[in-house]
């Protein structure tokens, strides 16, 4: 292995990276090795002055509750940078243009996997060093109160290795998307890639889980209630070490700092002989029919639906795009990644009635969280997915109404199912009354399609037709006012009801009875969606192939 | 001299008189650009471009790289605003009307991107609706298409596996799949065996026969003399000239020379042997 390739393929592919994204494509200082840098600096200084600084205010008898709470950030440091990292990686990678795999540098120039490998995942790490610096801010911000120097030292130097470690994860995992795309693609046929879709999403699901610090802490005191009785689970041996150090036990810390180290260099040894087993260099070649004369139907399901024969073209194609595509099965997969760690840290028998309000009431706004998620990330990207091939829509004779009409059909045919299951999976299993299940299915449904048009009138806006180094499809600006949008609307969507869960008296004081609470939430959902709906045709009629 | 122009069903039409013949020709353009110009910041991609193109011929753009053939096949579609000037595509503006415009035209961009999750066949199908073609019509139309291209039995493969020419033949039938009036090919030839290019060819032959008007740009002069009704040679966003080749030999006082000595003369890029030369050292 030559450093020297490494070091260009890092420098390589993050500059790739840096230039390629946002509205400013180019060579802002912002957009260099050195402005990165500066950047992570700002974080850590920001992040660290307002942490100690709030901390200046807190009265005496809070400090000494938060100094167990300060040892178990720093031990914790490590495995939460790991877990941060591998998300981050998962959904960095799978964002990949396979288009663009047979061209990279490694399958025509005197480049090895292993560099290649090395100098992707430290391109990746380099990319999200900000969960870095304001980890370790945060944690130093805390450590200095309580004199915890040389821990925080320790579970600085740990993170820094896990951040690397989660580098090469994420490598592995990618290794097996890999492995299980091109298994199925090669098999061929419509079911295989359903299949394929499906068990990309599972891979993902079950990485996340397995590295997931809050889950991985619940399971695993579940077995073991001390921490110490956990000395043979590797993922906990970076935490051993901070807990050793913190007691003042050097031999310990020493012991557990070399097996973390053996283990990081044992994964960073699996990912590269994963990443070059299951290489994948070109396209495979798909079939999909037998090669006899195609059928043509008439107007169909969609035709149907009230779709003219451009439009339900249009749908079936973007349909096609969500399915086929690896790196579009990712808007389906993260929203699943996202909800089923929080899903799984409800307990489905709560203690108390008051326990059991609050959970219903979380319940119900993660199940919402899951349907606006679906809804607004499908949607979101359903410009940007077009990609460069965006020109067969450009020079067709393809009118806005028709182009509106079908970016919003498609995604929110999808996100229905989400939209139906998520409320009614929950309530079967955590016993919802009917009125909460009633509430809860309105709800859903409302929030997807508000979620869908704000998407919808997000995507022409912040479209991102860049395929390389990986497929963006919506810009960052983009997704963030989706998010705060999708947030702002919701809550006030579940304002009428939240109100009435939790200050029944006084709803009830005005007149506001649980009907009456569901139906103002919808009339405010409506609203929003009818406001959606007339900004989201406007951006279409817009948008503008310059 | 000109005398008037109205608007027919076709689009603009010219009465020309011709002093001498005392007889009145009937002329239909597909294509009239007026003092077109576009800039891309301070870049200009084109110049007071102004150009009529008759229905029914094949056109030859010809130019160096970055001479604003792609531009201007881009605005005909109304894929690009003029910074100024005007456009007609069969006396229709593709900024005013674009999709009756585009229902007219079939498009072949510069290394074509389709949907590489398609099958070509899907693709095709996709293609198909977009323009309105009618189901009963379709399946054959696709069916014909691609037997004449050579793609039968690849056609329910997806497109990411196709080689580039492959995927150039995709992107021809769909321009074709419409029985478009206009056909815009930008480098269409690109990618193709020496066996495809020729089908391309002698399609291009009968379409004009059918008196469907093709422009397509290309750097390969041979093929534009062979196929080539009248050529226009750009060059820096400007049109050099215009005309039937052996016109623009006399035009460039080359009547005996080469075409390639006529298009490098214009072009200004006649001092290529030096050039050369000075690589090869």
């Amino acid at each position: 292995m030559r450093l020297q390739n490494v070091r260009i393929i890092t420098e390589i592919l993050l500059l790739s990276q840096l230039r390629i994204r946002g509205e400013r494509k180019g060579q802002s200082w912002y957009r260099t090795p050195k402005g990165l840098m500066a950047i992570n600096l700002v974080v850590f200084i920001g992040a660290f002055f307002a942490l100690y600084g709030g901390l200046h205010f807190m009265p005496e008898d809070m400090m000494i509750w938060l100094f167990p709470l300060a040892v178990q950030l720093l031990s914790t440091l490590p495995l939460i940078t790991l877990g941060f990292m591998v998300l981050y990686g998962i959904l960095f990678i799978i964002g990949e243009s396979s288009q663009y795999a047979s061209s990279e540098m490694v399958n025509y120039m005197p480049v090895t996997t292993t560099e290649y490998v090395l100098g992707s995942s430290l391109s990746t790490i380099f990319m999200y060093l900000f969960i870095l610096t304001a980890a370790f801010a945060l944690s130093l911000a805390l450590a200095i109160p309580f004199g915890l120097y040389p821990v925080w030292g320790a579970a600085a130097l740990l993170s820094v290795f896990f951040m690397v470690v989660g580098g090469f994860i994420a490598e592995i995992i990618r290794a097996l998307v890999n492995r299980v795309s091109s298994t199925f693609s090669k098999r061929g046929g419509r079911s295989a890639l359903v299949t394929r879709g499906i068990l990309v999403i599972v891979v993902l699901v079950i990485s996340q889980l397995f590295f997931n610090p809050n889950l991985l802490f619940r399971a695993l005191q579940w077995f073991a209630p001390q921490i110490q009785a956990l000395w043979f689970v590797p993922l906990i041996w970076p935490s051993l070490v901070v807990a050793f150090l913190a007691v003042g036990n050097i031999w310990g810390a020493a012991l557990y700092a070399l097996l973390t180290v053996c283990f990081g260099l044992a994964l960073m040894g699996l990912g590269v002989f994963l990443r070059s087993r299951y290489w994948a260099p070109l396209p495979v070649s798909v079939k999909l029919g037998s090669g006899k004369a195609g059928t043509y139907g008439g107007r169909g399901l969609l035709g149907r639906l009230g779709m003219s024969q451009q439009e339900a073209a249009l749908v079936r194609k973007d349909l096609h795009s969500l399915f086929r595509r690896k790196e579009m099965i990712r808007f389906l997969a993260i929203p699943i990644v996202i909800m089923v760690p929080i899903l799984l840290t409800f307990s489905v028998e709560p203690a108390s009635a008051e326990e059991r309000l609050s959970t219903m009431s979380a319940l119900a706004g993660t199940c919402l969280m899951g349907s606006g998620m679906f809804g607004l990330f499908i949607s979101i990207v359903s410009m940007g997915q077009e990609g460069p091939a965006l020109w067969n829509l450009y020079s067709s004779p393809l009118a806005a109404k028709s182009l509106f009409r079908a970016k919003f059909l498609a995604p929110f045919l999808v996100s229905l199912l989400p939209a139906f299951a998520l409320p009614l999976v929950v309530s079967l299993i955590f016993g919802f009354t009917s009125m909460w299940s009633i509430a809860l299915l309105s709800s859903s449904l409302i929030l997807c399609t508000l979620a869908v048009f704000i998407g919808s009138y997000l995507a022409p806006k912040y479209m991102d037709l860049e395929e390389k180094p990986r497929n963006a499809y919506i810009r960052g600006t983009g997704m963030m006012i989706g998010f705060a949008l999708l947030a702002m609307c919701g809550l006030t969507v579940m304002l009428p009801f939240i109100f009435y869960v939790f200050w029944k008296e006084i709803a009830l004081s005005y007149g506001i009875t649980s009907t009456i609470a569901v139906l103002m939430s919808a009339a405010v959902g409506i609203a929003f969606v009818l406001l959606f709906y007339r900004l989201a045709y406007r951006a279409m009629e817009n948008v503008s192939i310059e | 001299m000109t005398r008037q122009g109205f608007h027919s069903a076709g689009g603009v039409s010219i009465i020309k008189y011709c002093p001498l013949a005392e007889y009145v020709v009937l002329m239909a353009f597909a294509v009239e650009a007026s003092l077109l110009s576009k800039s891309y910041g301070d870049t200009p991609a084109l110049k007071n471009l102004s150009l009529k193109i008759e229905a029914g011929q094949v056109f030859g753009l010809l130019g160096p790289n970055g001479s604003g053939k792609s531009t201007f096949m881009k605005t005909m579609v109304g894929l690009i605003q003029p910074t100024s000037g005007s456009a007609r595509i069969f006396g229709k503006d593709p900024q005013t009307e674009p999709l009756a415009v585009r229902s007219m035209v079939g498009y072949v961009p510069e290394s074509a991107r389709l949907y590489e999750f398609l099958t070509a066949r899907e693709y095709l199908d996709f293609v198909a609706d977009l323009y309105g073609v009618p189901v009963t019509e379709k399946g054959e139309r696709i069916g014909q298409f691609l037997e004449a291209f050579e793609l039968k039995g690849r056609e329910d493969e997806m497109i990411s596996g196709f080689s580039q020419g492959m995927k150039q033949k995709v992107a021809i039938i769909g321009a074709l799949i419409h029985r478009p009036k206009l056909l815009i090919m930008d480098e269409p030839l690109n990618g193709l065996d020496p066996r495809s290019a020729k089908i391309v060819k002698d399609l291009l032959n009968k379409l004009a026969a059918e008196g469907i008007t093709t422009i397509f740009s290309t750097h390969i002069l041979e093929i534009a003399q062979v196929i080539c009704n009248r050529v226009a040679i750009m060059y820096r966003g400007e049109l050099l000239s215009e005309g039937r080749i052996e016109e623009l030999k006399a035009k460039a006082g080359l009547e005996g020379g080469s075409f390639e000595e006529v298009f490098l003369k214009l072009t200004g890029t006649d001092d290529v042997r030096a050039v050369v030369e000075e690589l090869a050292r």
